[in-house]
C-alpha cells in the first residue's frame, strides 16, 4: 500500500463512526427494533399534543396495559422517552433531543425499510449497473484478446439472459461473471479454431444441452468432469433454462463435484441453469443433446449425439438414480472415445 | 415517499404531501414489523461500523480485508455480518475477479446515512 493510500485509509477510519458511538447508537436502535414499540412511538409522535397516556396507547395498539408499560420502560431506559405524572395519569413524550431523529426514523427510514422488504427482487436489478461495468473492466484486463466493447456486450447479454430465467436474483452478479467469463473463453477458443490457430495443447470440449439445464445436462456435465478431470473441457446449457437446478439433482451434483468447489468463485456459482449460446456450440467439439429437439444449432465440423435419457424433473428418487446410472455409462463411453488412452 | 403517503391516505383520509408532524398517520402493524426487521439487522455496533466505513470510503465500496484491518476483527466475523446485511438487502456484494466488493444498496443509502448522522 502506498503512503497516500495509507493516509486515505486512516482518514476514512477517522471519519467513520467510533466504537463508542456505534455502541450507543446500536443500543438505541435495538430498543426500537420491535414492532410494538415502533407503533407506540409513532402514536406518540402523531398525537396532537405530542404526548399520550398508557391507557390511550393500550387501546391504540390493542395490547394490555402491563405490556405497554414494559415497552415504554425499555424506551425510557435508553433515553428516548420522558414520563410526566399529572393527576392520576402518566403522560409519555419523546425527549426533545430525539425528536428530530424519531421524525427521520418514522418519515424516512420506515418507508425505506418497508420498501426493502416489499421489493427485494428489484434490489439486485437496479443495483447491478456499476457491478456490471466493473465486471466488464476486469474481464477486459484478463482477456486482452477480446476487445473491451465485446466484453461489455457479453457481460450485458449474459446478465439479461440470466435475468430472463426468472426466479431469485440474489446471486445474479456472481453468476453473470462466471457465465460471461466462460463465454469469452469459448469465443476466443472458437475464433482460434476457425482461423486455424488452435494451440498444440487442444483439449476436447463437450457441450451437454437439454431444455432446462436443471437436470440431465447438469448431471452429465458433472459426471464428465468427475471422470475426465482436466482432460476434457465441459460445458452445459439449456434451450429454455430454468431458474434453478432441480432439487433432486442438486444433491447428486454436490456429491460428484467436491473437487470443483475450489475453482468456483462461490458455492452458488457451481451449478446454475444457463442459456444455450452460439459461442458454446462453436467452441465445442462434441455436442450432446438430450430432449431439446432442434433448438440446438447444427454447425459443420461438430460431432453431434442425441441421448434418449429420462427427465429427472419428472422422475421419482429411484428414477433419478436410474437416470444417473444411464448417464454415467454414456459419459464413460464418450470419454473413452475422446481420450482413448484411458478407460 | 409519495408512495408511502398514497398508501396511507386511503386509510386515514387525505394527507398533505409534507404533513405536519401531528397530522402524520401512525405506522400500521405491517409497516412497523418491516421497519423493526431492518432495525434488528442494523442495531449492532459492528454492523454500524461496517456501514459507516463503506459510507465514508472513497468509492463507497469496500473489501473484507479493508474491514478486518480497520476494525481489528477476524475475517469470519466480518464476513458473517456482511452476509446478514446482504440477505436483508442492505449491502450488496459484487465480485471483481477474485475479490468481492461490498456497497450499500443505493436505495438504502439515505436511510443508512440517516442512522449514521
Amino acid at each position: 500500500m502506498t503512503a497516500l493510500a495509507q493516509q486515505s485509509a486512516r482518514e476514512v477510519e477517522s471519519h467513520a463512526i467510533s466504537v463508542d458511538a456505534a455502541t450507543t447508537v446500536a443500543m438505541t436502535l435495538k430498543a426500537l427494533a420491535e414492532p410494538l414499540r415502533l407503533r407506540m412511538l409513532s402514536a406518540i409522535a402523531t398525537s396532537p399534543a405530542g404526548e399520550i397516556t398508557v391507557g390511550e396507547l393500550a387501546s391504540l395498539t390493542d395490547v394490555s396495559q402491563p405490556t405497554v408499560s414494559h415497552h415504554l420502560k425499555v424506551m425510557r431506559d435508553v433515553g428516548l422517552l420522558t414520563a410526566d405524572r399529572r393527576g392520576t395519569s402518566v403522560w409519555y413524550r419523546i425527549k426533545p433531543a430525539y425528536r428530530g431523529a424519531v421524525n427521520t426514523l418514522l418519515d424516512r427510514f420506515a418507508p425505506a425499510a418497508v420498501d426493502v422488504l416489499e421489493t427485494p427482487h428489484l434490489v439486485g436489478l437496479k443495483n447491478a449497473e456499476p457491478a456490471l461495468d466493473r465486471m466488464a473492466a476486469s474481464l477486459t484486463e484478463r482477456f486482452p484478446g477480446t476487445p473491451p466493447n465485446e466484453c461489455v456486450r457479453v457481460v450485458r447479454e449474459s446478465y439479461a439472459a440470466l435475468v430472463r430465467r426468472g426466479g431469485t436474483t440474489t446471486h445474479l452478479v456472481p453468476l453473470t461473471e462466471q457465465f460471461a467469463r466462460q463465454r469469452i473463453i469459448d469465443a476466443e477458443k472458437a475464433h482460434a479454431q476457425e482461423s486455424g490457430a488452435a494451440g498444440a495443447r487442444h483439449l476436447p470440449q463437450v457441450l451437454f444441452v437439454c431444455v432446462a439445464n436443471a437436470g440431465r445436462s447438469q448431471l452429465a456435465a458433472a459426471l464428465m468432469r468427475h471422470y475426465a478431470g482436466d482432460r476434457v473441457v465441459v460445458r452445459s446449457a439449456g434451450s429454455a433454462p430454468a431458474a434453478d437446478v432441480h432439487a433432486g439433482v442438486r444433491a447428486l451434483l454436490e456429491k460428484l463435484n467436491d473437487s470443483a468447489a475450489a475453482d468456483a468463485v462461490d458455492d452458488v456459482t457451481r451449478f446454475y441453469p444457463k442459456p444455450l449460446t452460439d459461442d458454446a456450440v462453436r467452441a465445442a467439439d462434441v455436442v450432446v443433446t438430450m430432449g431439446c429437439g432442434d433448438a440446438c444449432p447444427v454447425l459443420p465440423g461438430k460431432r453431434y449425439e442425441d441421448w434418449m435419457v429420462g427427465d429427472p424433473a419428472l422422475a421419482s428418487p429411484a428414477g433419478v438414480a436410474a437416470i444417473r446410472d444411464d448417464l454415467d455409462e454414456r459419459v464413460r463411453a464418450l470419454l473413452a472415445d475422446l481420450v482413448p488412452q484411458t478407460t | 415517499m409519495s408512495e408511502w403517503v398514497a398508501r396511507d391516505s386511503g386509510q386515514y383520509g387525505a394527507v398533505e404531501q409534507t404533513p405536519h408532524p401531528a397530522l402524520r398517520s401512525t405506522l400500521s402493524r405491517g409497516q412497523a414489523e418491516d421497519t423493526a426487521a431492518v432495525l434488528r439487522v442494523v442495531s449492532d455496533p459492528t454492523r454500524l461500523q461496517i456501514l459507516s466505513l463503506i459510507h465514508h470510503s472513497d468509492e463507497q465500496r469496500i473489501r473484507v480485508v479493508d474491514l478486518t484491518r480497520a476494525l481489528g476483527l477476524r475475517q469470519p466475523t466480518v464476513s458473517y455480518h456482511l452476509k446478514v446485511m446482504n440477505e436483508a438487502g442492505i449491502v450488496s456484494r459484487d465480485p471483481v475477479g477474485r475479490e468481492a466488493w461490498y456497497t450499500i444498496v443505493p436505495q438504502r443509502l439515505d436511510m443508512i446515512a440517516d442512522l449514521l448522522r
